[in-house]
């Protein structure tokens, strides 16, 4: 693997699920046609962004060997990951770790909150001995800002939701991965503790030279942490780029909408104008053309049959959308 | 693996602490015991016309002497025994297919969950009595091992139902994707990470699997399907039945074996609401 | 100068728990006008659902209201009997609980869920009923042919939107909503603000909004309140607050949200939430405040009047002694 080799990339990646349905079989389409790239010469930070139903968990699960896809490829150092994990799959979950949602649920209640970092360490061989393996445990304990006396020996609904995720990025962090996962790490934390959860990722960046994927809805905490952005519309890409510049510039009409309604937390800059409704449920049925083109408000035509194609308007900023191609 | 021994004793703790588990297995061992005591106090397999028959209760027959010249003291202990026996080994067989069936159908799915779950429900709908009734009358007698197996094979269904459900929802449980990120095999997940969650279960189908071994195992022999040559509480009932007993008002012979019965029943009752209590802590006394 | 509408002077509401009483609501005194967009804002176990739950008697076993003054329009709900409440509810007052849109029948069709609604409070011919659901659904901004539906069919704002209609079928004076928007996309939060912005003019009506996030708060509320731990920290205009925050707490709220635009650093605090059990002493927040004094550790803060209609419980502005 040389300098220009990315970390991750993801090619045409599709995922559909089967609804029940013995005769007639029917498909959820969750991911559709998915492509970018993690770069490897430095450690970054890329948000999938997008609502509920637009496929960013779906990938990360992909991503994670969790699920497998229906097509496409997922490369990870030019190496495809499906046959990594057949064969080496160790060699993967080594580079390759992740921290979910719900802090509670990571961790398997029978056990106390300390063998969710023995196991790794055990399995990925971590460690030789028993002081070995306390002294990694206080090392990335220590990384997250937790103490071990905190931690060990407790079960985990005796910890607070900001400390048990520390705990769970804690254990992503013992076999120095390249890239982490994050889905949605802290939406289901207190407001007053995300802030020390977010900047723990920012400071393990720089620290543990690693890149992470971050999976969210809240563009706010993807504005303040990503270095890049892909936007998400019901599994397809609509948006790509500089996090930066795709937030405060936006040109998707989908992506427009969303960063107009993200309420701003300063009375004197409220919203003006009033927006349109959100239609009934989308019907599977309809994607042949642009994604988004039953509300969009610039739809056109050519929307309703193609797709459009992922052009790069500025540097490092890429639209999907037929009304800047004209 | 320290810890799981630590859970092991506090597991211990909290099943003796429950009233009800400890009532219940405290009645159950000294059943047993009673049953066991034949070995201790020196008193043998009562045989056919080893002692007069039709006998009243008295100092030497403390039970009064049966129809077919047997120590009724000497058949009631053996009869213990041999319940017991077949309850716990039907019970026991039961649940290790039913978790086995559960297991692999829950986690696998896709079309090894159908064909166990269709094996599972063919099952569950032949109908056992007639079943039995059938074997017997071609087969005549029943060995007690045969007769276990029988019951066995037709009480691991509920346990292989319930355990399947519980680990289909187990599996989609976040900390089992941890597991896979951590390295575990399909294997290691079932044995460490969803197994524990499930003891609740596997311990209360296992109870209900003996309880209805027991019961069935008496039902059958009362209308008189079980092994002759042996011992057991149905065979006791059976044989009062045959020979008029209550009628006679010859009582020596029907109430001990149903009291018997009664508290081997009471005893895993009682063992089945603790477990109950403790694995659902809404259910202690608030 | 108008009555308040709904007037709450220390309320106190606990929970009697096997291993003791729960605070939950410690001593809240708060008033909301005639029109106005009342928000109460805290994180998880502040005890701002307790407080909406209790102040519309609402509240079940084991949960119960220690001692409090609850007015609405001068009426004290405390002294009425369960018809006197059943009289306010719906009609005068609604109540919008959590995960509310998760509650809807799923086997009914969403006009008659609204139809049975208004009719368990009103003695209405059927078809004033129908006649009025119908306003209702498209009042919130869904197209009429949703009464025909069911609930499966519908997405969660505009399930959300159906329970919003049926709380105001019947005209209250006053709305209370406790996260209504939480679970949903960021472009149907929008709307939903938008639609309770609308009923509060079209209604003439007020609205509590009960929300953890700030950035809600300051987009429609005209007021706040912030709650810590069962008691008021902060009180005032929503303006003001977000301007000058005068409770450490508040301001922590605030600096916690990452604002698109803006580059500064996100601040936090450490710790965990205080036990409502055993409360730390002196001012809760004592043990996470970046503030923290001598005093904060012994004795409580009173909630003050600092300015017109500005209020704080907080030893760093004017300290006072129980």
């Amino acid at each position: 693997m040389n300098e220009a080799t990315p970390l991750l990339e993801v090619k045409n990646l599709t995922k559909k699920f089967p609804l029940g349905g013995l005769l007639r079989k029917r498909y959820l389409t969750a991911v559709e046609n998915v492509s970018f790239q993690i770069v490897g010469d430095k450690p970054n930070i890329t948000t999938l962004a997008g609502e509920s139903g637009s496929g960013k968990t779906t990938i990360s699960r992909l991503i994670l060997g969790l699920i497998s896809p229906t097509s496409g490829e997922i490369l990870y150092k030019g190496r495809n990951v499906l046959e990594m994990l057949k064969h080496d799959s160790l060699t993967y979950r080594k580079e390759v770790q992740a921290v979910f949602q719900n802090p509670f649920e990571s961790f398997n209640p029978f056990y106390t909150v300390d063998r969710l970092l023995r196991v790794p360490i055990k399995k990925f061989k971590l460690a030789n001995s028993k002081s070995d393996e306390q002294r990694l445990i206080e090392e990335v304990l220590d990384a997250v800002g937790l103490t071990s006396e905190r931690v060990i020996g407790k079960y985990p609904h005796q910890l607070s939701g900001g400390e048990a995720q520390r705990v769970t990025i804690a254990r992503a962090l013992l076999p120095r991965p390249s890239l982490l996962v994050a889905d949605e790490p802290v939406s289901m934390v207190d407001m007053s503790l995300r802030a020390g959860i977010l900047n723990v990722l920012l400071d393990l960046k720089k620290k543990y030279n690693m890149s992470i994927l971050f999976v969210t809805h809240d563009l706010s905490v993807a504005y303040y942490l990503s270095d890049n952005i892909i936007m998400l519309n019901r599994g397809r890409i609509v948006e790509k780029g500089d996090a930066k510049r795709v937030i405060t510039n936006p040109i998707h009409p989908y992506v427009k909408t969303l960063i107009k309604s993200i309420p701003m937390p300063n009375p004197k800059r409220r919203w003006r104008e009033t927006i349109s409704l959100d239609n009934l449920e989308e019907k599977e049925e309809a994607r042949q053309g642009c994604i988004f083109f039953e509300r969009c408000p610039l739809s056109m035509e050519r929307c309703r049959k193609e797709i459009p194609e992922m052009v790069e308007v500025e540097q490092n900023h890429w639209v999907a959308c037929h009304s800047i191609t004209k | 693996m320290s810890y799981i021994k630590v859970r092991f004793r506090n597991a211990i703790k909290t099943l003796m602490g429950n009233k009800k588990f400890f009532a219940g297995l405290t009645m159950l061992v000294l059943i047993s015991f009673v049953g066991y005591s034949a070995y201790i106090f020196q008193i043998p397999f009562p045989k056919f016309g080893s002692v007069p028959p039709f006998r009243k209760p008295s100092r030497q027959f403390l039970l009064g002497t049966d129809g077919l010249g047997r120590d009724l003291f000497a058949v009631l202990l053996y009869s213990i025994q041999t319940s017991l026996y077949i309850g716990f080994t039907a019970g026991i067989i039961g649940t290790a297919i039913g978790i086995l069936v559960g297991f692999v159908g829950g986690y696998k799915g896709g079309l090894t969950d159908h064909v166990l779950r269709s094996i599972t429900d063919i099952f569950l709908v032949i109908p056992l009595w007639p079943l039995l009734i059938l074997i017997s009358a071609s087969v005549r007698s029943l060995s007690i091992p045969v007769m276990a197996s029988l019951l066995a094979a037709f009480s691991w269904q509920g346990s292989a139902r319930a355990i399947r459900s519980q680990v289909m929802s187990l599996k989609e449980r976040e900390f089992v994707n941890i597991a896979r990120l951590s390295g575990l095999g399909t294997f290691e997940i079932l044995f460490k990470e969803i197994l524990p969650n499930m003891i609740p279960y596997v311990a209360s189908g296992f109870v209900m699997s003996v309880t209805g071994a027991i019961l069935t195992e008496a039902a059958l022999e009362i209308i008189g399907l079980g092994p002759p040559g042996a011992t057991s509480i149905g065979l006791m009932l059976y044989w009062s039945q045959q020979f008029a007993a209550t009628v006679k008002g010859w009582w020596w012979w029907l109430v001990p074996p149903i009291i018997v019965l009664i508290l081997i029943f009471i005893a895993l009752f009682l063992i089945l609401l603790g477990l109950d209590e403790i694995s659902n802590p809404r259910l202690r006394k608030a | 100068m108008s009555e308040q509408l709904l007037e709450i002077k220390d309320l106190k509401a606990y929970y009697r728990t096997p291993v003791g009483v729960v605070k939950a609501v410690d001593g809240v005194s708060l008033a909301v006008e005639r029109e106005e967009i009342f928000g109460i804002a805290g994180e998880s176990g502040c005890g701002k659902s307790t407080l909406a739950k209790a102040a519309l008697r609402l509240l079940k076993p084991p949960g119960y209201i220690h001692e409090g003054n609850i007015l609405f329009e001068g009426t004290d709900l405390m002294r009425l009997d369960r018809e006197g409440l059943r009289k306010i509810r719906w009609r005068k007052i609604s109540y919008i609980p959590q995960s509310s849109m998760n509650s809807l029948n799923p086997v009914m069709r969403i006009g008659d869920q609204i139809v049975d609604a208004i009719l368990a409070h009103e003695n209405w011919p059927r078809d004033k009923a129908e006649e009025r659901a119908r306003k209702l659904v498209k009042l919130v901004g869904l197209p009429e042919r949703c009464i025909k539906m069911y609930p499966h069919e519908l997405s969660g704002g505009m399930k959300q939107r159906v329970i919003i209609a049926s709380s105001i079928a019947l005209n209250p004076r006053l709305i209370v909503a406790d996260e209504p928007t939480t679970a949903l996309d960021v472009v149907v939060q929008r709307g939903i603000l938008q639609t309770l912005y609308e009923i509060k003019n079209s209604l003439g009506a007020s609205i509590v909004l009960i929300t953890h996030d700030m950035a809600v708060h300051a987009e429609i509320d005209d007021r706040l309140m912030v709650m810590y731990a069962g008691k008021v920290a902060e009180l005032g205009s929503v303006y003001d607050i977000f301007e000058d925050p005068l409770h450490p707490y508040s301001d922590i709220l605030m600096s916690a949200i990452p604002a698109i635009g803006e580059k500064k650093e996100i601040k936090g605090i450490s710790g965990r939430p205080p036990s409502l059990l055993n409360p730390p002493k002196g001012c809760r927040f004592h043990p996470r405040c970046p503030h923290v004094m001598e005093i904060c550790r012994r004795e409580e803060p009173l909630l003050k009047e600092v300015g017109p209609g500005r209020f704080v419980a907080c030893h760093l502005h004017g300290s006072d002694s129980r």
